[in-house]
């Protein structure tokens, strides 16, 4: 790998990683999903390069922050699986996340005219 | 060998299962119990949860799903502190928690301490016994009493040597079990 490369490569991996928490509060907002779920969207949007490990601690800091809740879903066979859902806070959070990402990201468009 | 197929549960005791798991454990070794087991319980449901997407389940796909999870050490902490904030311990739990804990490590200490002193006393017993082999052993002297240890001539004679032939190679062998259990100890203590 190149070093123009490989700082390429660091850069995108930084973008992905940052975005991963607006990101997160979009996919809830879209409907409610257990851990492995969310991942498996998470990763459709981000790509391979952010470790599914790293979605759980902003899950739980989401929690903590009481933008996330989570219910217990005993329907399915096996163990009783987690199911996290966006709180009122957190729809509102959302909101204001997602329209700073917009905002942002319309003006890094307007830079490249 | 049976035909009956293997549940997704059943892959959770596979050897790098196990493994990913011995390592998230000792990652968050320290933290509260109940921490310990919301991230235990929860990385256990992705596993199950990704084993059951997956259409065969063979080493190649459990590699990939821990793979997938990322180094314990990469993300455990952070959720550990997280699940921590949403979740407080009161001051008295936790100073409670810390004194209990720091009790046990004290304990552990000592036991392995007392093991390499009494090992370290039959190492002696051995060196004293090759050099010198009728003034270390188990002894009944000539008034009736009993004598461990060493014999120093100018006091009571010795009778008879209880233990005889059999006082080096007892010595080697609680030697060893000493050692062994200090050792043992002292690296639970380090690793766990």
């Amino acid at each position: 790998m190149t070093k123009v490369s490989e700082e390429r490569a660091r850069i995108e991996r930084q973008m992905r990683k940052g975005v991963l928490g607006v990101a997160t509060l979009a996919a809830l907002r879209q409907s409610p999903a257990h851990g492995y779920a969310l991942a498996q969207r998470l990763k459709e949007v981000l790509g391979g390069s952010v470790a599914e490990g790293t979605l759980y601690p902003l899950l739980a800091s989401f929690e903590a922050a009481g933008w996330v809740k989570h219910d217990w879903d005993t329907n399915q066979a096996g163990p009783a699986r987690k199911v996290h859902s966006l709180t009122v806070e957190g729809q509102a959070a959302a909101a204001e996340l997602l329209s700073v990402w917009r905002e942002t990201s319309a003006r890094i468009e307007d830079m490249t005219r | 060998m049976t035909d009956q197929p293997i549940s997704q549960t059943d892959y959770m005791f596979a050897d790098d299962v196990l493994e990913y798991l011995g390592e998230l454990d000792h990652v968050l070794k320290g933290r509260r119990k109940t921490v310990r087991e919301h991230v235990r319980a929860d990385v256990e449901a992705h596993i199950l949860e990704a084993l059951s997407a997956k259409p065969d389940i063979d080493p190649c796909s459990r590699a990939e799903i821990l793979s997938g999870l990322g180094d314990p050490a990469s993300y455990a902490l952070a959720w550990a502190d997280a699940i921590e904030v949403a979740n407080p311990e009161s001051r008295v739990v936790r100073l409670g928690r810390m004194i209990g804990e720091g009790g046990w490590a004290l304990s552990r200490r000592i036991l392995a301490g007392l093991c390499f002193a009494l090992g370290l006393i039959f190492g002696l017993a051995i060196f004293g016994r090759l050099v010198s082999p009728e003034t270390v052993g188990l002894f009944v002297l000539s008034d009736g009493t009993w004598l461990v240890g060493s014999w120093t001539s100018g006091s009571v004679p010795i009778a008879r040597d209880v233990l005889g032939a059999a006082t080096l190679p007892l010595c080697v062998v609680l030697l060893a079990v000493f050692v062994g259990l200090a050792w043992r100890i002292q690296s639970k203590r380090t690793h766990r």
